[in-house]
């Protein structure tokens, strides 16, 4: 029974942890300009981070070591020096973009412009850091996030053509009047959205944190083969009202504000005020998960203790890169640069960062001598090897769109 | 021998400062470009209008959804304020970046310029009533304005610019 609860417990959080800033915005910005038409994006998207997780779970559990302990000992230190700064870079401007949207989302309940809470919610994001339990920290905003369900209930208040919705799914077609650079710029923000790096630091660190033992794989499958698709579906929820709500009357999603709208439409006050726990919680959390990975990336690469089961004083280079994480976040904010723009940039990025972390764990995970009998076997290694095609094209193919399409305009 | 052995240790350094001063080029030029530049040609300059209609639309349709849910209690004043406040601020952003645009000289550039400043100038003008009218919670002033940003919404959506050259 205490094993059930756990699983299902794990299996929540992994829903309400999958949604972070990224997906608000990116599916929120996506459905008011493509409706449900670039779908197969987040789709393709899902099936890569099930995959990474996936094996990045196993890996921790057979190996007992995280992502970065692993890439740098298959690439040696100097690839893997360049692989940690980009992977660091990337998830640094994640941070910023959860800080932000953290401040943002508080904006939307007080009226208090979004920098005066910066560095407030700053200072929080470092306190739960260095004091709250790890478990805490992970189920507690795993289970708020939840309450973004209320975008599910507000489609279904809708009452929209649910035929015509799956029609979109299904049969992807480019609006008239928009460009195919642009489209696939757009898959791309939404497949990056869906895989962004961190969230494999952060689920394979946990892993090795929690010492999990081959007996855990199994419940690692399962909130990854349960959660993360259920997560997606909240993502395309989200897609979804803006379709319905905001494209009609010619809204393209450039604030946060923009993101509840529909919900308030469909389903008034009270849902409102849940779908903006349900963004605190999400950016909070997410805001917690990538502060850590910033520690976790450098921290496992040089080969420092790490994480949040020793005391502080034991991993004190761990809690230095995170604070001083928190205090480059906050700096760049204070810049005035726009958290919902650092957010576009930052899905982007993550797409283009991707096979720098996906392709060692990719090799690790099939080398029997690091993981015996649970190496890959033929079907996860066709699926894993054809994602990793897909994170190539992506990956190549982000930065020339984005400078082709002036970041998707 | 020795002079091919020369070569060869300075043909790469010589090819790699080559590639180095294309690389700084393509970089300046990259940054240049990345400023309000002038539209190069009639179709451009078009685009670039319709572009702007769309974004100011986006921007006044936002503001209009806001106040008639705030009307309906169906958002919080807070909320409404940020998003109309919001609008305010992007139309304001996407209005200065369009007329920093020099046209180029023709007859067709300077009426679609003029067409759509007047429709962005009373788009403005709107929004920062409402969002006084918003502030200082005036129902009956906030009904009104937002219906006289129904046809400035409408001219946005249907401006043409090349129909209008």
């Amino acid at each position: 029974m205490k094993r059930l609860l756990a699983v299902a417990l794990g299996v929540l959080t992994a829903i309400g942890g999958f949604v972070d800033i990224g997906d608000l915005v990116t599916n929120a910005l996506v459905g008011s300009r493509y409706g449900l038409s670039l779908a197969w994006a987040t789709l393709i998207g899902l099936v890569g981070i099930c995959v990474f997780a996936e094996m990045s779970g196993r890996v921790a559990a057979v190996t007992g070591r995280a992502t970065f302990d692993l890439v740098r000992e298959r690439l040696g230190p100097r690839a893997g020096l360049a692989n940690l700064v980009a992977s660091f870079l990337v998830t640094g401007l994640t941070f910023v973009a959860e800080i932000g949207g953290v401040a943002l989302s508080l904006e939307l309940v007080t009226s208090v412009y979004y920098l005066l809470w910066v560095p407030l919610v700053a200072l929080a994001v470092w306190l739960v850091i260095w004091r709250v339990r790890f478990s805490v920290l992970e189920n507690v905003f795993g289970l708020l996030g939840l309450a973004l369900i209320v975008f599910g209930v507000a489609l279904w208040q809708l009452h929209p053509s649910w035929t015509g919705l799956l029609h979109q799914v299904a049969v992807p077609h480019k609006p008239d009047g928009e460009g195919t650079p642009t489209y696939l710029y757009y898959a791309i923000a939404l497949f990056g959205a869906a895989m962004t790096p961190y969230e494999v630091f952060f689920f394979s660190s946990g892993g090795v944190e929690e010492r999990w033992t081959r007996k855990d794989i199994i419940t690692s499958r399962i909130n990854v083969f349960i959660g993360f698709p259920l997560g997606a579906a909240l993502s395309l929820a989200i897609a979804a009202v803006s379709a319905l709500v905001l494209l009609p009357v010619g809204v393209n999603v450039d604030t946060l504000g923009q993101v509840g709208l529909p919900v308030a439409v469909a389903a008034g006050k009270i849902a409102l005020a849940v779908a903006i726990l349900g963004f605190v919680a999400a950016t909070f959390g997410a805001a917690l998960e990538t502060g850590l990975s910033a520690g976790y990336t450098v921290a496992q690469y040089f080969g420092w203790q790490w994480g949040k089961y020793v005391r502080p004083r034991e991993a004190a280079r761990y809690h230095a890169v995170v604070l001083l994480s928190v205090l480059a976040a906050v700096a760049v904010l204070l810049t005035t640069v726009d958290p919902v723009k650092v957010t576009e940039y930052s899905v982007v990025f993550s797409a283009v960062a991707l096979p720098l972390t996906y392709f060692p764990i990719l090799v690790v995970a099939n080398d029997p001598d690091y993981m015996g009998d649970s190496a890959n076997g033929r079907v996860t290694n066709a699926l894993a090897t054809g994602m990793l095609v897909v994170i190539v094209v992506a990956s190549v193919a982000a930065i020339p769109l984005m400078i082709a399409t002036k970041a998707g305009q | 021998m020795a002079a091919t052995a020369g070569t060869a240790r300075i043909g790469p350094s010589a090819s790699r400062r080559r590639l180095t001063r294309v690389a700084g080029v393509l970089i300046v030029l990259a940054a240049l470009g990345g400023c309000v530049a002038p539209a190069p040609s009639l179709s451009a300059y078009q685009s670039k209008a319709a572009r702007t209609a769309s974004a100011a639309l986006s921007e006044v349709q936002t503001a209009r959804l806001a106040v008639r849910q705030a009307q309906l209690g169906r958002i919080p004043h807070a909320y409404a304020d940020v998003l109309v406040s919001g609008a305010e601020d992007a139309f304001a952003a996407v209005q200065g970046t369009f007329d920093l645009v020099q046209p180029p000289d023709d007859p067709a550039a300077d009426k679609a310029r003029t067409s759509l400043d007047e429709i962005l100038s009373d788009g403005a003008d709107l929004l920062g009533r409402l969002r006084i009218a918003l502030r200082r919670q005036r129902a009956d002033q906030l009904a009104r304005l937002a219906e006289q940003l129904a046809p400035v919404a409408a001219k946005l959506s249907e401006y043409d610019p090349a129909a209008v050259g």
